[in-house]
């Protein structure tokens, strides 16, 4: 019994401590209001569709790059791998390029991209934003009768919904001709066997909805960053903490959601899991 | 909201906190429209707090706060916007956005809010880059300014709405003495021209004496004095007489 109101007490504590679990409980509580917040503005139109534009090229266009350069890279190691394991259980090369592509579609290309854009994006967004708080600009929009939320954060979140989709797309294709560059240095196998092979065995299913699923994580990118910006309080130290937090934060998001997506999708469309 | 009413800005025992930090402690005062209000204190006094309290960018801790005869204090977000549509501020950091050009900076609140044709805004940036000296420095970015043109393109942006009510955070601070007196010059025309009501707070008392229909003095959150130049000078209160006589006023 002492025992049990002596824990209360700590617990009771910790959370009025502002340096540990407190702290962290009010960040929670915070950002489900925050993402709340945000989901109710985006089903509001009309949208700041110039400032969308303007992000979608800083977010979506810049991010482009990153994408295919990473892609190709992970699909020429991901084609070592399954490669390696294959033919280790006795399989012929010819059914690495269906294994890639579905793995590639429906896990990697998702995974890697959220994760991708949540260090670029994540990152620059949480800063910007912290910035914008710090040198009173947000109170600037709020003051010249700008609704800064809308102006800041919805434009922000739709980007990345918009973007998310487009890039996992883009990161799939990279990987799949990173496949092919592996498999053309050890089995000289021809573009068009390779092309024809990776997407024999591919239903809609396998790439159609582990896509669309990212746009879910275009909005969990979005909005825990804009979150650790929009929020933020003091000096260059608050800057440089809603970066990093935007960062660690959304990455972890990004494959929880992942994870639950992905077994939600197969539950619900079992179809796409054989 | 009511446009025609007499008072324009009033606080009544209005308390605000900040970390457990009294800043503000049952301040009451109130602006007739078309007059102004110097709230003037040492650093840390609360002056910037009030500003922002004004507008609804602060939510006081008690109290109740009015513009033009409208309670303001428990606004939801959307009746804020449309209350601020009257009011111009001047923030003491300039507050200018450094993304977009000087010209972009004055367009930006005419794009968002009056709905006026993009020729009729040129028209209008340009006029208002004329009145504060910055026509040749349109096209440059904010961070390209210095100071002191920084907080005059703040100025610039504040008055692009028209406003009826002027918030200014130290306006002065950073300025030039030429460009202060220019600055005090465009005030009084605004004050007696477009019977513009002013607040303004600032840590130096002497660069308010002419302006001021009202002078109030901000102390440790508390407003130990609040009248008319002459009032003010006649204060008893010993942290008021300091402060006067330190400004030699």
């Amino acid at each position: 019994m002492l025992h049990a109101a002596s824990t209360s007490i700590d617990v009771k504590r910790s959370l009025e401590d502002p340096s540990s679990l407190g702290r962290l409980w009010s960040a929670s509580i915070g950002l489900i209001r925050f993402s709340y917040r945000t989901l109710c503005e985006i089903l509001h139109p009309p949208w700041d569709t110039r400032e969308i534009s303007v992000q979608l090229y800083e977010i979506g266009w810049r991010s482009v790059l990153l994408i295919l350069v990473a892609g190709v890279i992970v699909g020429v190691v991901v084609a070592g791998l399954i490669g390696a394991s294959l033919v280790s259980f006795g399989a012929i090369d010819m059914v690495i390029p269906a294994e890639l592509s579905r793995t590639m579609f429906r896990q990697i290309g998702p995974l890697m991209t959220g994760l991708l854009v949540s260090g670029r994006v994540g990152a620059a967004v949480g800063a910007e934003l912290a910035v914008l708080r710090i040198t009173e600009q947000i109170d600037a929009f709020e003051s010249l009768a700008i609704n800064s939320f809308r102006h800041l954060v919805t434009t922000r979140v739709i980007a990345c919904i918009i973007a998310l989709p487009i890039l996992t797309m883009l990161m799939s294709f990279a990987e799949i001709a990173g496949g092919f560059l592996w498999e053309a240095a050890y089995s000289e196998m021809s573009l068009r066997l390779y092309v024809g092979r990776a997407f024999d065995k591919v239903g809609w299913a396998d790439y159609l909805l582990p896509t669309l699923m990212t746009a879910v994580l275009g909005f969990v990118i979005g909005t825990v960053a804009c979150y650790f910006g929009y929020t933020v309080e003091g000096n260059a130290v608050g800057v440089r903490r809603a970066a990093m937090h935007s960062v660690v934060v959304s990455c972890l998001f990004v494959i929880a959601f992942d994870l639950a997506l992905n077994r939600m999708m197969f539950f619900w469309f079992p179809g796409g899991a054989q | 909201m009511n446009l025609d009413s007499d008072v324009a800005i009033r606080f009544e025992r209005v308390s605000k906190s900040i970390r457990a930090t009294r800043i503000l402690d049952d301040v009451s005062f109130e602006v007739p429209q078309g007059t102004s209000l110097s709230i003037v204190g040492r650093r840390g006094a609360g002056k910037t707090v009030v500003l922002k309290l004004t507008i609804g960018l602060l939510k006081p801790d008690r109290g109740r706060i009015f513009l033009n005869e409208e309670e303001i204090t428990g606004l939801a977000v959307s009746d804020l916007l449309r209350v601020r549509k009257t009011t111009g501020f001047v923030f003491q950091s300039a507050a200018v956005f450094d993304s977009i050009s000087v010209a972009e900076n004055i367009a930006f609140p005419l794009r968002y809010n009056s709905g006026r044709p993009e020729s009729e805004i040129q028209e209008k940036v340009h006029q208002h880059l004329l009145q504060i000296g910055l026509e040749r420095d349109k096209d440059k970015m904010p961070c390209d300014l210095s100071m002191g043109m920084r907080k005059l393109l703040g100025f610039a942006r504040a008055l692009a709405g028209e406003p009826a009510i002027l918030l200014l955070d130290d306006p002065w601070n950073g300025l030039d003495c030429i460009t202060s007196a220019n600055l005090r010059t465009l005030l009084l025309d605004l004050k007696h021209h477009l019977h513009t009501t002013l607040l303004i707070v600032t840590g130096h008392i002497n660069e308010v004496q002419h302006i001021s229909d009202q002078l109030a003095v901000l102390d440790g959150g508390r407003m130990i004095a609040c009248g008319s130049p002459d009032e003010a000078a006649a204060s008893g209160n010993p942290v008021v007489r300091e402060f006067l006589s330190q400004e030699g006023f």
